[in-house]
């Protein structure tokens, strides 16, 4: 088990606003996956998200892609890369995405 | 028109660009420093479109997506028209490291309603032909410079703009606006023209624009007049339930 994998699985899972966690290599691949979601289905849209945004990013001049946020009114999803594997989180969309993106940061050693 | 409401984003600190893009990843207005020329901001909306198609796969109901890069963010904001043809565009922000995450929030809620309410008047322009033929920059101290683009032009309703706010001076021959005599019949004409949209769709600004002038003449449209403006309407209006659905949503103003 990958150490991103590991911090899935013990630390993120377990914070209270999180409903699901994936995480793939940087090819999509399945590596770890709780919750009630397709895991290899969404890992793979994550790594093609990841791979559209840093074009944009790449063209724009911003620099290394660290984390994406996508919120929306039931749920929000936070996708990081950390040591070439992708992590997405589902957080409850009534909670506060703010003070999670810390706790992740946090939980991610940042 | 949609260019001054970008503007209230490139005010926010931090905010290097701005621009508003639609299903087909055409640029459709922008305002941004002149490093992000239109070649450039019009390759990173493929690429934002790219992006759009593969969040819609994890969340269909999506309304804003940060990403965080080493130096600097880049936001989408999901918007969507009213009407009996919703539409989908897309607001991009670019943001260096020095931004301002409060402020900017507020100016993405305001932006993002202001310009719903300018794609919802505006009329439908075909697939593709979104762009428009002329483009502002804004430079980094606030100038401007012209970049024509090779792009098939928009409508000239779409780009003259047919804003009613406030009492217009351009009311006479050749003049795309029309008079008002106040604030109240200007959100009148607006609440008018959001009920026909529901029945006719965004063809309705026209309609309500030529209804003023034959109603009102050279004179400005008053809230007085609004009786005689829905009657006209009403009789341009074909299929009857569709007459029977503004009908009934004029009745409310």
């Amino acid at each position: 088990m990958s150490k991103l994998s590991l911090v899935a699985k013990t630390e993120i899972a377990k914070l209270p606003e999180v409903t699901a966690v994936v995480v793939t290599d940087d090819a999509g691949a399945l590596l770890e996956a709780s919750g009630d979601i397709d895991g290899e289905a969404l890992g793979a849209v994550h790594v093609a998200t990841i791979q559209a945004i840093t074009r944009c990013g790449n063209a724009l001049g911003l620099g290394q892609l660290e984390r994406i946020t996508v919120a929306g009114p039931k749920r929000a999803c936070v996708i990081a890369i950390h040591e070439q594997e992708v992590l997405g989180v589902y957080v409850d969309g009534n909670k506060p995405i703010g003070a999670f993106e810390k706790k992740l940061e946090a939980a991610l050693g940042r | 028109m949609l260019e001054p409401i970008l503007q209230g984003l490139r005010d926010v600190e931090g905010v290097q660009g701005a621009m508003v893009m639609d299903h087909t990843a055409a640029v459709i207005a922008h305002r941004a420093h002149t490093i992000y020329d239109l070649a450039v901001l019009q390759q990173v909306a493929r690429s934002i479109a790219n992006t759009v198609d593969s969040v819609q796969l994890m969340q269909d109901d999506w309304d804003m997506l940060t990403a965080q890069f080493g130096e600097g963010r880049l936001l989408l904001r999901s918007l969507r028209t009213a009407g009996a043809k919703p539409r989908r565009y897309i607001l991009a922000v670019i943001a260096d490291a020095t931004l301002n995450v409060a402020f900017l929030g507020v100016a993405l809620r305001v932006t993002s309603a202001k310009l719903v309410a300018e794609l919802e008047a505006a009329p439908v322009a075909a697939p593709g032909a979104a762009a428009p033929a002329t483009a502002t920059v804004a430079g980094a101290s606030g100038g401007t410079g012209q970049q024509t683009l090779s792009d098939p032009p928009r409508p000239e309703l779409a780009k003259t703009g047919l804003s009613w706010s406030g009492v217009s001076s351009g009311s006479g021959a050749g003049s795309s606006d029309v008079s008002v005599s106040d604030s109240s019949s200007s959100s009148f004409l607006t609440a008018c023209t959001k009920a026909l949209a529901a029945s006719i769709g965004p063809m309705a600004k026209v309609f309500v624009k030529e209804a003023v002038r034959k109603v009102c003449g050279e004179r400005p449209f008053s809230r007085a007049d609004g009786p005689a403006l829905i009657a006209h309407l009403a009789n341009t209006i074909d299929d009857l339930d569709d007459r029977a659905m503004f009908q009934r949503a004029a009745r409310a103003l």
